[in-house]
């Protein structure tokens, strides 16, 4: 489904070129959990902006469904974004003026009664039914961090993105959110990116990165067959 | 070296620095250019035109053609007059730079006196000769020949300025120019007094020169014992007053002006340095928490401020100063008015600007730091906008927006900031309609003035009585219904605020058979009283002018001692009101006419110094062919045509012309007002620049998101534009019945043009904010946004 090929990121840092990711490829079909692992300055959000259309690779191309990025237009790169991704970040990234309710509301396809029903179940599912209107300067963490997650699924996305979306939880917190954005495996893949070993216990596919190249791809559902097989 | 002097922070945020101190700068040449300008255009050539009163006052009879004997011997007699030479003069109008005219008098002066006059005046004759006796020469000082574009050898002619060049029965040959710090028209006495036509019109009086160091002295006994409702007096004191009363309705329109502006910009200054404060938090948490004082920090935002608002202030002096040297050189030279450039008459009026800023500052940055909990900005790091603000939390829970990307949403939210952009730019719209407003109003006041004129024409003599030939062919012409021979004065002036204090109304002197076919003519009614009898001082008056003076029936007007209002002419023989006139239903029908009785005025033909002029009703339908007619072949030296279609366009001429004038400064105004609010707009909108990268990032396009801002602009903009139209609707409301209604008059509410002044702000605004949010927005790297968290 989503098919990156011999991906490189260059950029300029004052005088010296920098190799964000160097000659990286991935495939990732549907229904996946992918992560990505690796340090700080692995290059692994790098990638993940390469996959998510919000950089465009210095070398290499990625596929969705066969489709080439780099022969979408920006307008088309975008209304891709809106339409086929969603997105967590390790910041919440919340609208501070707008509730709970209302920043999911902001990724809906369309602002209507229908999607806010939509939206007020998605954040109740999430355990957030009681702080639909609150602002997010009004939620903890961990509530500000379910409702991204709300965001990121409230258009039934083909794919979640998600950059070190525990990184400012504690370890229980954290790994509450982890389940919910595993939970969306039924409808759509997830790709996080984490330095946290631990939140990918769960994941089909590690890819383990360093200094923009692939050290290593860990494909758990081969091993677990293969174990099985044994 | 210590970073935290209030200049480190300017330092360090140059760009910020600079668009204050700009924007600053801007406001203040706004007002300065505005005020300094309708001094120079309006005010100073008064002083100019006439600065010859500080050399020698001017004495001539109210009435009579030759001043008392007596009277003469009297000003000779004086210990402190050092000459007294006779004059005769008439009076032109030379046009200013703004285009108004501005009365000027031609001195007629016999052939020994005029070298004593120059060098008394310190003016030189620097090409031609002096005027001979009897001949029509005139001597023009550089500056007044240049104003009307004449040289040695050219005629001022009153064909070519009816209303201006009016008194200029028979033209006036250019033969010497002038030079000196006193403007000059001298012309021979003896040319002036064998022109039958000059004689009838000039004013005889005499020229009185002050001994050196008594020039004060000789000034008051002119002012304070010759002056009479008789005898007129020209002194530099008396001219200062009247410079002091223009330059009160100058105050008058220049205050709420200056008022609305500053508002507007402390609010825009206000607003931004609020901003700035709450990025700053954590930088005055920790500096809180290291041990300095609050009120320290106060004052160090404070200073930081006023550092900008100083130097915008001294940079926008020199702007205007600036601008006022180009504009001397390249409009006011040109045409005779060269001004001094560095002007302080505006100073008072920009010195608000810096003042309400730094205390604006002063007092939210007290306010803001008073409420600053240190301990919490350190213990979370970072505080910024996205901050939690306090007093918020429990009161926007209500529920939420179906619609939380409308452009209501945002300033539903931001209910503060909505207030000061709102409330900065419908200020600033205000501030550029105002003086439109004032002057329309004014002008549509007048209207009725010329309201007599839409039902005949009026004939009248210059300087010679109309000849029964002519009265004949135009009694005889097949589109005149009736010719009727009527006297035209002004026995009374109506105040007509806040610019004129004193706009003369036209009475006609015609008999009992004229005056009810008039009346009839008009539909006029009596509100009380009755119309004059034949034969007596009765006078009927307009509603309007009985309501604008307080006059009632049997009223005396007139009377030289007890005159009805102060300033009200001096009439030969007292009037008595015996009747005022109903006023008319609509603005459109109102007719400021008085009459009184021919055979009574007749035998005060004399003192009158006004000639028979011919009223000429057209038959139905016939007006246009009538006034065609009138003008072209009956109007000419000697006689002056009034009909609707030439007056209508001299008031629109001079309407006009200020009108422009007002238009080129206004767009000062508003040019500052924009770049203001779409500075301020820009602010605002990139402290936003997360929430559009997110937004971005979760594939929201850039043309998308300028769509949102330029729909969120055109909220704020069209909320402000009829906060401003509702502001400009109560400024008329108060205009109508707070100053026009008590003094007898209306306006019309329906005008266009001051509405058409509130638009130009509002459409900058959203226009540069479109294009200023959509170059910001084309560099956002959504990614950058996402990182930089």
């Amino acid at each position: 489904m989503l098919q990156g090929e011999h991906l490189t990121l260059t950029y300029q840092d004052g005088e010296t070129t920098i190799d964000a990711v160097h000659d990286v490829s991935v495939a990732i079909e549907d229904h996946q959990f992918i992560g990505i692992l690796g340090p700080s300055g692995s290059g692994k959000s790098s990638l993940l902006y390469l996959l998510s259309g919000l950089r465009q690779a210095t070398q290499g191309e990625i596929y969705l469904d066969g489709r080439a990025y780099g022969k979408m237009s920006s307008r088309e790169r975008v209304a891709l974004r809106r339409g086929e991704f969603g997105f967590v970040f390790q910041q919440h990234f919340l609208i501070n003026y707008l509730t709970a309710l209302e920043n999911v509301m902001v990724a809906a396809p369309v602002q209507n009664k229908a999607h806010a029903e939509q939206a007020k179940a998605l954040l109740a599912d999430l355990g957030m039914g009681d702080k639909l209107h609150r602002f997010p300067y009004e939620l903890s963490g961990g509530e500000r961090q379910r409702a991204a997650v709300a965001r990121a699924m409230i258009h039934r996305p083909r794919v979640i993105f998600a950059d070190e979306p525990t990184g400012l939880l504690d370890r229980r917190t954290g790994l509450q959110v982890m389940a919910l954005l595993r939970g969306y495996r039924d409808q759509g893949s997830l790709i996080a990116v984490t330095h946290n070993p631990e939140i990918l216990s769960e994941a089909d596919l590690v890819i383990k990165m360093r200094d923009g190249q692939v050290i290593k791809v860990e494909d758990r559902v081969a091993r677990k067959t293969q174990e099985a097989v044994a | 070296m210590n970073p935290l002097t209030p200049f480190a922070y300017n330092r360090r945020h140059k760009r910020r620095a600079l668009v204050l101190t700009t924007l600053l700068a801007l406001a203040v040449t706004g007002i300065y250019l505005v005020i300094g300008l309708l001094q120079e255009t309006y005010i100073a050539p008064i002083y100019t035109i006439n600065r010859y009163l500080r050399k020698f006052s001017l004495v001539q009879p109210d009435l009579a053609t030759t001043l008392d004997p007596a009277m003469a011997a009297q000003i000779r007699a004086h210990p402190d007059v050092a000459q007294m030479l006779p004059q005769n003069n008439v009076e032109m109008a030379v046009p200013n730079a703004g285009g108004v005219d501005t009365p000027f008098r031609l001195i007629g002066l016999q052939e020994a006196d005029v070298a004593t006059v120059l060098a008394q005046c310190g003016v030189t004759l620097v090409e031609g000769q002096l005027p001979q006796p009897r001949t029509n020469g005139l001597a023009l000082s550089q500056e007044i020949a240049t104003a009307l574009n004449l040289e040695i050898g050219d005629t001022l002619n009153r064909t070519e300025n009816e209303t201006g060049y009016a008194n200029i029965v028979s033209p006036l040959e250019l033969v010497g120019i002038l030079s000196g710090d006193v403007r000059l028209g001298i012309v021979s006495y003896e040319y002036l007094d064998s022109h039958e036509r000059y004689r009838n019109l000039a004013r005889y009086g005499v020229l009185v020169i002050a001994r050196p160091g008594r020039e004060a002295a000789v000034d008051g006994f002119l002012r304070q014992t010759i002056r009479s409702s008789r005898t007129e007096t020209f002194t530099y004191e008396l001219l200062r007053e009247k410079v002091t009363r223009d330059q009160a309705v100058l105050y008058t329109v220049g205050i709420p002006l200056v008022l609305l502006v500053t508002t507007a910009i402390t609010l825009v200054v206000g607003a931004t340095n609020r901003l700035a404060f709450m990025r700053r938090l954590p930088e005055f948490g920790t500096l809180h928490a290291v041990g300095r004082s609050k009120g320290w920090l106060a004052r160090r935002l404070t200073l930081e401020t006023a550092g900008l608002a100083l130097a915008g202030w001294v940079l926008g002096i020199l702007l205007a100063w600036g601008a006022m040297a180009i504009l001397s050189a390249a409009v006011y030279t040109p045409k005779g008015f060269a001004y001094n450039p560095l002007q302080v008459t505006a100073l008072p009026f920009v010195a608000p600007i810096p003042l309400a800023v730094i205390g604006f500052t002063l007092f939210t940055a007290v306010r803001a730091i008073g409420r600053m909990d240190a301990v919490a900005i350190v213990e979370r790091g970072e505080l910024s906008l996205e901050g939690k603000q306090p007093g918020r939390a429990g009161r926007d829970t209500a529920g939420s927006l179906p619609r939380p990307l409308a452009s209501t949403t945002f300033y539903q939210r931001h209910k503060g900031q909505a207030a000061v952009l709102i409330g900065a730019m419908a200020l600033m719209i205000v501030g550029t309609a105002l003086m439109v407003l004032i002057l329309e109003a004014f002008d549509d006041a007048r209207q009725p003035m010329l309201a007599h004129l839409s039902r005949m024409s009026l004939v009248s003599p210059n300087a010679l009585p109309l000849d029964a030939t002519v009265r004949a062919q135009i009694s005889a012409h097949p589109a005149v219904e009736r010719a009727i021979p009527v006297y035209a004065f002004s026995p009374l002036g109506i105040s007509i605020p806040p610019v004129i204090p004193n706009y003369p109304g036209e009475a006609y002197g015609v008999t009992a058979e004229d005056m009810a076919y008039l009346v009839e003519l008009y539909r006029l009614k009596l509100a009380e009283g009755h119309l004059p009898r034949p034969n007596t001082n009765d006078i009927v008056i307009p509603w309007t002018f009985a309501q604008n003076r307080d006059i009632k029936v049997g009223d005396v007007i007139g009377n030289r001692a007890h005159p009805i209002y102060p300033d009200a002419p001096t009439l030969p023989s007292e009037l008595v009101v015996s009747g005022i006139f109903a006023p008319a239903e609509t603005l459109a029908d109102e007719t400021w006419l008085s009459f009184v009785s021919l055979e009574f005025v007749n035998d005060y033909q004399d003192y009158w110094r006004s000639d028979l002029s011919l009223a000429v009703v057209p038959r139905a339908g016939q007006r246009a062919a009538l006034d065609t007619w009138l003008e072209s072949q009956i109007a000419g030296e000697s006689r002056l045509v009034f009909t609707y279609g030439n007056q209508q366009a001299l008031f629109q001429k001079q309407a006009s012309t200020v009108l422009f004038t007002l238009s080129l400064m206004e767009s000062v105004i508003s040019l500052v007002a924009a770049l203001a609010l779409t500075g301020l707009n820009y602010i605002f909108v990139t402290q936003r620049q997360a929430e559009f990268g997110v937004l971005n990032a979760l594939g929201f396009s850039r043309l998308r998101l300028v769509g949102r801002i330029v729909r969120e602009t055109l909220f704020t903009t069209g909320a402000a534009w009829l906060a401003a139209v509702l502001g400009c609707a109560v400024i008329l409301v108060y205009l109508q019945y707070g100053l026009y209604v008590p003094a007898g008059l209306r306006l019309n509410f329906f005008n266009p043009t001051p509405w058409l002044y509130t638009l130009p702000v509002p459409a900058a605004v959203l226009a540069v904010s479109a294009v200023t949010v959509g170059r910001a927005l084309a560099r956002l790297d959504p990614v950058a946004v996402i990182e930089r968290r």
